[in-house]
């Protein structure tokens, strides 16, 4: 196994060990995938017991949040009749909060414009999300990418599902759709785990955003001149009320969907799978009814959303939920709360299918809610069909004290899923 | 029980959560913004999750007894 030299100066040029998949175990990378909290969510129930929106530090077993002292006091939002009047007022509380870490290293992306800037902006992009374009890449390319991790399984009657299928799928898919050469596909997911590290390691994420940006200046350069059937393609020539996407817009598009299409997918499915896995009576329900499999995927964003935290940063002073907030206070929505939100559902901590309550904040609220839902849905329901198909008797298999349960704070998902099956 | 349908074009931005909930009473026109198809076509459960979940509260639903007569 070898580790990752940290790239330290800026358009460096490709590394050939790169495209050796043996050479690169991800894994080792646990600052990217890991957290330490195993369960936040009874910390932020008694939270939002005692109020659903606390101004000043709150303390989700990690110590309590450092506030800047003499600047206006952030606030943290657990309820979800709060989080979603905030999300849904985006004159009050803006975006640009996102400019100072994320927007850095991906560059200027929709996710921290504002209206009317970032309407204009999505409309470019937002045709190629849309569910009856990515009915064109469910039969053939997404059903063909989990085909092909599963082949590497099938045989041995046991998997980690994680590494195996959850972890990779995601970023295949997203490489087919940009239209990628085979070729490049262990380089790209090394740069989007990299550059999705930011919070952790940012001279590596800043080096691999510079990484991407000379890879997608070539990719863009031959298809201007090769216009295939793939997004790129599209991003070089998409025009909508005279509007078209500079350069630069697309390369921070493509990176964005680095962490907001790719990690997402990732920790998202194998949430559900560990939902299934742990409650047996509801995996063979959606085994034996597959029509289930829509709603499993929603209540599994629901109880358990890969991203747990929302920001804004409020432009005046204003109050939610009745709770004075100050101008220019940094507001955390804690969706993941939001979703568990004792006002709004019953046995909110548990995960059920069958639920009658199906509203959620697990792909965000507002003008911007989340662009991929539609690809992360189809492609998590054409993953876990294709597992059901292909392997039975789907059951928890861990090695003595393996820990395989559901991690993370802020970015949530199980370390592993140590499974046992028969081939179909 | 009869069901009406009540849109806001301009306020829509075209997330297309409607479509994915109740797909035979809501679509995409060729503009990205919503259109109203059969309201009749889903149960009244889907509607109700397709207008709560509408991210920008683009959709009303009104239940109506059938008229007398």
């Amino acid at each position: 196994m070898s580790t990752i030299a940290p790239r330290t100066t800026l358009g460096e040029p490709p590394d050939p060990l790169a495209d050796a998949p043996a050479a690169f175990d991800p894994f080792e990378l646990s600052d990217t995938v890991m957290g330490d909290v195993v369960d936040p969510y009874p910390k932020m129930a008694e939270l939002l017991a005692e109020s659903p929106v606390h101004v000043g530090p709150v303390d989700l077993g990690t110590g309590p949040t450092e506030t800047m002292p003499g600047g206006p006091i952030p606030v943290t939002v657990f309820g979800f009749d709060e989080c979603v009047s905030v999300l849904k007022d985006n004159e009050t509380f803006s975006s640009t909060v996102y400019e100072s870490v994320i927007g850095m290293v991906m560059g200027r992306t929709i996710l921290q414009m504002d209206e009317p800037e970032h309407r204009v902006a999505r409309a470019l992009v937002a045709p190629a999300f849309r569910s009856k374009v990515l009915e064109h890449w469910e039969a053939g390319l997404v059903r063909g990418v989990v085909d092909e991790q599963i082949d590497q399984f099938a045989d041995r009657g046991r998997a980690d599902l994680v590494r195996e299928l959850t972890w990779n799928f995601p970023v295949q898919v997203i490489a087919r759709i940009l239209g990628l050469a085979r070729s490049d596909f262990s380089r790209f997911q090394r740069w989007a785990i990299e550059i999705t590290s930011v919070a952790t390691n940012w001279d590596r994420a800043v080096a691999a955003s510079a990484a991407l940006r000379d890879y997608f200046a070539d990719v863009m350069d031959d298809r201007r001149s090769h216009p295939a059937d793939d997004l790129i393609s599209e991003l070089v020539t998409v025009e909508v009320d005279g509007e078209r996407l500079t350069d630069e817009e697309i390369y921070s598009f493509l990176r964005l969907l680095l962490p907001a299409g790719v990690e997402t997918t990732y920790r998202a499915s194998g949430s559900l799978l560990f939902g299934l896995l742990t409650n047996p009576d509801q995996l063979d329900a959606v085994v034996a009814d597959r029509s289930l499999v829509t709603q499993a995927f929603e209540e599994a964003v629901r109880w358990e959303p890969p991203v747990t935290v929302i920001l804004r940063r409020a432009m005046r002073d204003t109050q939610i939920g009745g709770v004075a907030v100050e101008e220019g206070a940094d507001v955390a929505l804690l969706i993941g709360a939001a979703n568990r939100d004792a006002r709004k559902y019953d046995h909110p901590d548990q995960f059920d299918i069958f639920r009658s309550v199906r509203q959620h904040v697990g792909f965000g609220f507002g003008v911007h809610v989340c662009l991929g839902m539609h690809l992360a849905r189809m492609e998590s329901r054409v993953a876990i069909n294709t597992l059901f198909d292909r392997l039975g008797d789907l059951r928890f298999d861990p090695e003595p004290g393996q820990d395989y349960h559901i991690h993370g704070l802020a970015f949530r998902s199980p370390l592993a899923l140590p499974v046992a099956f028969s081939a179909r | 029980m009869r069901v009406e349908i009540r849109v806001d074009r301009d306020k829509c931005m075209g997330s297309g959560n409607c479509h994915f909930w109740a797909p035979g009473s809501f679509d995409l026109g060729d503009d990205g913004r919503v259109v109203v198809l059969d309201p009749e076509a889903s149960d009244e459960e889907r509607l109700t999750v397709a207008a709560e979940g509408c991210p920008v509260g683009a959709i009303t639903i009104i239940g109506s007894d059938p008229p007398p007569g």
